[in-house]
């Protein structure tokens, strides 16, 4: 009964008056939709497409990424705005409040608590509810977007847009028609993962530096095309439906995800056990 | 009867040690007094003994149960820590109910009459972010005693108060005493601390030095 009281408590505090968590992905879709629809009318005066786009083209360009870099004379590294920028944010919005909530008046309500483990996991699950509320804003922004622009409110993807969007080769990638909902979703749940990571990691370190710790970790996975690299799975372009050679596997992807999860909320339980609550942190 | 055992607590942070071989034994009904200057351990002392701190060496028992091993935190306490902290949206009566919630052994009523007690207006509306740094404490002095705990921590409660304040504080100190809850007041003004405590420790550079009987 405590927890679900503490749980209340943070999805209020935590998400309802976090206005930041609530303006931050309405004003990013949008900018994304802007940027979006522009490309799609000009690749559409140009004939380079010749239908106009649709949702799900809007998803594949928020959780597109970039395909395999292979370092080559001449061939410059382009880090993913689009995805870096939806990737990033949430860690960083999410980043302050646990703490915040443990050297502030969390204090009360922890004590109160009697057990340690009950305001872990509050904030897991907090951190957890976070996380999938930032990217629905996201894409229900984008949905909105799509009705007042006139875009097909569909998973169709447009593989001519695709292509030309991310300067993807012809013979790089299959010839998808249709965004399934088991690949969109895997991207939203390796931020859930690398996000509990991150809220674990500042157990150990300071928040800032966890951050920056999730934000290497999607550097790296950018570089390199590897089943390792967590971030991988969050690049629809890279999963092994989309990509016709060495693309991870969506499955992988899941179990990978869930397991990395699992690890940070458990290590995180072990470390709150004995940390020091102290004035600065 | 309450019963807190400090048994040879040491606490290192970051390779220094800020207490080191404390020894206490605490009972209901009591106030002790830790007297020192700023950096004595005074505060570290008092946040092993709500819980938050883990001890590098020793124990701290509550009723015989060890903190960090039996239980997490003690099972009655109230607390004020330095500076008390609150949700800067909510007024003083919103805070409370909060908090007041999570045990829900106390009624709206008790809250808004502990309120009064310390000084404050239950029916003001005014957010806890535009309190007066007085008003702040006076505060967290309420959410210390509201629920009636077996042990109070307070730290500096008199910090920001003015010459009625501080009366009003020790009132409250010799009245939960009475009611036979275990009191550990830190305090720079030594003459307040005597004239409250039944036992002074003396805490230098983190070890007891003195140890006195009022």
């Amino acid at each position: 009964m405590k927890f679900i009281k503490f749980l209340k408590f943070d999805i209020r505090q935590g998400i309802f008056y976090n206005l930041c968590l609530i303006i931050s992905p309405i004003l990013i879709a949008t900018v994304i939709f802007i940027d979006f629809i522009f490309k799609a009318n000009r690749y559409k005066a140009f004939d380079i497409i010749n239908q106009f786009v649709s949702f799900g083209d809007y998803l594949f360009y928020l959780y597109g990424g970039m395909t395999e870099y292979i370092p080559d004379y001449g061939e410059v590294f382009m880090f993913p705005v689009v995805w870096s920028v939806v990737f990033l944010i949430a860690p960083f919005i999410l980043l302050n409040y646990p703490i915040k909530d443990m050297v502030g008046n969390g204090q009360h309500i922890l004590i109160r608590s009697t057990k340690r483990t009950y305001w872990w996991l509050s904030k897991c699950f907090w951190n957890m509810a976070g996380t999938l509320f930032y990217h629905f804003m996201i894409q229900m922004t984008g949905l909105a977007l799509c009705l007042i622009f006139q875009a097909e409110v569909t998973n169709i993807i447009h593989v001519d847009f695709v292509k030309a969007a991310f300067r993807v080769r012809p013979e790089e990638i299959r010839d998808v028609s249709v965004l399934l909902t088991s690949a969109v979703l895997l991207p939203v749940c390796v931020s859930v993962s690398v996000n509990m990571l991150q809220m674990t990691l500042s157990l150990f370190i300071k928040p800032i530096y966890s951050f920056f710790s999730v934000l290497l970790v999607f550097i790296i996975s950018a570089y390199l095309l590897s089943p390792v690299g967590i971030g991988n799975y969050a690049m629809l372009l890279r999963h092994d439906k989309v990509l016709l050679y060495n693309g991870v596997s969506v499955v992988y992807g899941y179990a990978i995800s869930i397991i990395l999860l699992l690890l940070s909320m458990l290590a995180g339980s072990i470390r709150f056990h004995y940390y020091d609550i102290l004035e600065n942190i | 009867m309450t019963q807190v055992k400090i048994e040879n607590v040491t606490k290192r942070i970051r390779g220094n040690t800020v207490l080191e071989s404390i020894t206490m034994e605490m009972h209901s009904g009591k106030v002790y007094g830790l007297q020192g200057v700023n950096g004595s351990g005074k505060t570290m002392l008092m946040r092993i003994i709500v819980g938050l701190i883990r001890t590098t060496k020793g124990s701290v028992s509550i009723d015989g149960k060890e903190l960090g091993k039996d239980v997490d935190f003690p099972e009655s306490i109230g607390f004020l820590l330095e500076n008390p902290a609150f949700l800067g949206r909510y007024s003083g009566l919103e805070n409370l109910k909060l908090l007041a919630g999570i045990k829900n052994k106390i009624s709206a009523e008790q809250i808004q009459e502990v309120l009064e007690i310390v000084g404050l207006d239950a029916q003001d509306k005014k957010k806890y972010r535009k309190y007066s740094l007085g008003m702040k404490q006076r505060l967290g002095i309420a959410a210390a005693i509201m629920e009636e705990p077996d042990i109070i921590i307070l730290d500096e409660p008199t910090n920001a108060l003015d010459e009625k304040g501080v009366a009003l504080v020790k009132k409250l100190i010799l009245q939960q005493k009475k009611r036979g809850a275990l009191i550990i007041v830190s305090c720079h003004d030594i003459d307040i601390l005597q004239e409250i405590s039944d036992e002074i420790f003396k805490l230098e550079a983190g070890k007891v030095t003195e140890h006195f009987f009022l």
